[in-house]
């Protein structure tokens, strides 16, 4: 279509101003000089100074970037492990369960997967006495554990697109597995993986349903710690928040989408 | 014939001794004897799942054989892995390792391969030297056009110095005009090298060009293996003759009686006379395979006689240095024709629907039983 349709102008404008507009109205509120939320008095940044001061939401934030990296990384490493097991073996006994296992996680409903989570911690407490009591670890190691489905399918995607025969090609040439695997397969699929930590990265920092269920004393990332305080009435503070919040997550989402958008170009270049 | 392999004289290069491939239930490739002789260019030459990569890929060890074994200078690798295998391979998708630039992909066999650091710059450029590639060392794969990454493909696949190249359709990406000088190139690289090419391809027109020696294969079976030029003269069934150049095809009935056997001929409505001995049974039915080029056109239509025809002309399609005529027999089967000399007077004045008569000599026609 070389010329657009004035009507579908109209619905794509439409469907973003749904989208948007209530994203930009909190991002204005949050320049709000005035202490009650709802009722407009002047530009002021005095809510980020204030947002910074408050050392409960630094914490939580702070809490929240450390379970974010370390559920994204230890997520990416086993669910690359999944990816590439599903995409590059044979078919082997149980392969199509197994997909299907991998990627359960993703369709589950949160609350399952954090009740699910909570009963595991507390038996393997019971057992072996290990993770001790909920904390930092028990949403790290859950949150790792959504990760690592969401990376798996991003990379098997990524994986079963990609010629096998440049693996073959490295051991026609003298090289041996696991040797072939960190010099040709990895950074041939190294912006999947970077795609996937950050998509890992994101969902465990919007987590609130899961990390609720298994955090403890200590351990209550950002999403928790605004919940409750909203629970006592929205703060002009908490629209500063939201909007760090998306400034973040938007740097994130973009990242992720030029690198997918770069690996492909360069895949498209490899074919013609 | 496939079971020449079996026959005792020097020893081969590279022997396939009865090697089978079965996926689950499929036969890729059936029972299959070959060797190859040091320094030759073999060409595998089969259609779409006909097996012949699959062969390609357990001479390479990529695949593990059913059965059967594979020697090399009468050395067992059946079951050697592809790493330590003295064969390398050319991939059809070239296969390069599209983080690194051209030198060092050519270079990662040498790597695996531990060659001292100055000996490995030298060889690589000595590559890219042989694949008039020179300038191009620093670009990655996605730089370089279609050709060139072919060519870095072969560069990176004689690095290791290999015993046997393996080449997996090298040319069915290139378009047609890049492919003809690319055929040359790749035979003049091999006779420089002096290395054993065996190259899959299912285009029979690049098997004639290139190989020294041409196997056919089909149903995962190797069906004949000959040179171009006997194969092209000698096809062992229909199949082949029709595969390899253009054919027409007399089906004919033997009949035998005591020691002589004549052959008749529904299409041709005659007799058919062939120089050859095999012995016929009564009742047999067999066919008699003439090369469009080796099938005489006459004006002007008298007499029955062996090896001889009346039909109508039915299609001229002139194409400057050779002419295309299809004529159809009494009997309706079409014959095609390829004239190749100037037309003289008589011919000239042709026009379809003219009645003509089509003859060949015996010496000319190839009997087949199969």
């Amino acid at each position: 279509m070389s010329k657009r349709h004035p009507l579908v102008l109209l619905m794509a404008g439409f469907g973003y101003a749904i989208l948007y507009i209530p994203i930009l109205i909190m991002i204005i509120y949050s320049f709000n000089s005035s202490k009650l939320v709802t009722v407009w008095a002047g530009w002021s940044t005095k809510w980020y100074g204030e947002l910074l001061a408050n050392g409960q939401l630094a914490e939580a934030a702070w809490i929240s970037l450390k379970v974010g990296f370390w559920s994204a990384t230890i997520g990416v490493v086993f669910g690359t492990m999944i990816g590439y097991a599903l995409a590059r073996f044979r078919r082997f006994r149980g392969k199509l369960f197994l997909n299907g296992m991998a990627t359960a996680p993703i369709v589950m409903p949160e609350v399952v997967m954090g009740l699910s989570l909570l009963l595991l911690f507390i038996s393997l407490e019971n057992l072996i006495g290990w993770p001790a009591g909920r904390g930092l670890l028990t949403v790290i190691i859950a949150h790792a554990t959504v990760g690592m489905a969401f990376v798996a399918v991003v990379i098997q995607g990524r994986l079963s697109e990609s010629d096998i025969s440049i693996e073959e090609a490295a051991m026609d040439l003298g090289a041996r597995q696991p040797y072939i695997f960190f010099t040709i397969t990895l950074p041939v699929i190294m912006p999947a993986i970077i795609a996937g930590w950050l998509l890992a990265f994101t969902l465990s920092f919007d987590d609130l349903v899961i990390a609720s269920f298994v955090s403890g004393p200590g351990s209550s990332t950002l999403p928790i710690v605004i919940f409750s305080k909203v629970r006592l009435g929205v703060t002009p503070e908490i629209n500063a928040l939201a909007t760090i919040i998306v400034a973040v997550v938007a740097i994130g989402v973009i990242a992720a989408n030029w690198l997918a958008l770069r690996s492909e170009a360069s895949r498209n270049t490899d074919d013609t | 014939m496939a079971d020449k392999a079996e026959e005792s004289g020097p020893k081969p290069f590279l022997r396939i001794h009865n090697i089978s491939k079965h996926f689950a239930d499929v036969r890729a490739v059936d029972e299959v004897s070959l060797d190859i002789q040091q320094g030759e260019f073999f060409c595998l030459l089969g259609g779409s799942g006909s097996g012949k990569s699959t062969l390609l890929r357990m001479i390479a060890g990529l695949e593990t054989a059913t059965s059967g074994h594979i020697e090399i200078e009468g050395q067992d690798v059946t079951n050697v892995p592809p790493w330590n295998r003295p064969v390398n391979m050319m991939f059809q998708s070239y296969a390069l390792f599209p983080h690194m630039n051209v030198e060092k992909n050519i270079a990662f066999g040498l790597k695996q391969d531990n060659w001292p650091k100055a000996e490995m710059d030298a060889r690589v450029q000595e590559l890219l030297d042989l694949v008039q590639l020179g300038e191009y060392g620093k670009r990655k794969p996605n730089q370089l056009s279609g050709g060139q990454r072919q060519r870095v493909a072969l560069a990176r696949a004689l690095a290791r110095k290999p015993k046997v190249l393996l080449l997996d359709e090298p040319l069915s990406a290139l378009d047609k005009k890049l492919r003809e000088e690319t055929q040359r190139q790749l035979v003049a690289i091999q006779k420089e090298i002096g290395t054993t090419f065996i190259m899959v391809t299912h285009d029979q027109e690049e098997a004639m060009s290139i190989a020294t020696r041409i196997g056919v294969m089909d149903e995962a079976r190797l069906i004949q293996v000959e040179a171009p030029r006997e194969m092209y003269e000698r096809p062992a069934n229909k199949m082949i003759a029709g595969f390899i150049g253009q054919v027409n095809l007399f089906e004919g009935k033997v009949s035998r009686k005591g020691k002589t056997q004549t052959i008749t001929s529904m299409d041709t409505g005659s007799l058919l006379e062939v120089v050859d001995n095999t012995k016929l049974e009564d009742g047999q039915v067999v066919w008699i395979a003439v090369r469009p080029e080796r099938v005489l056109l006459k004006t002007n239509p008298k007499g029955r006689a062996a090896n001889k025809a009346n039909g109508k002309l039915t299609d001229i399609m002139y194409l400057g240095g050779i002419t295309h005529i299809q004529v159809t027999l009494d009997s309706g089967s079409p014959v095609r024709i390829t004239i190749s000399e100037h037309w003289d007077e008589d011919e000239a004045k042709l026009k379809l629907g003219d009645a003509v008569q089509i003859s060949f000599e015996k010496r000319a026609a190839r009997l087949l039983v199969e």
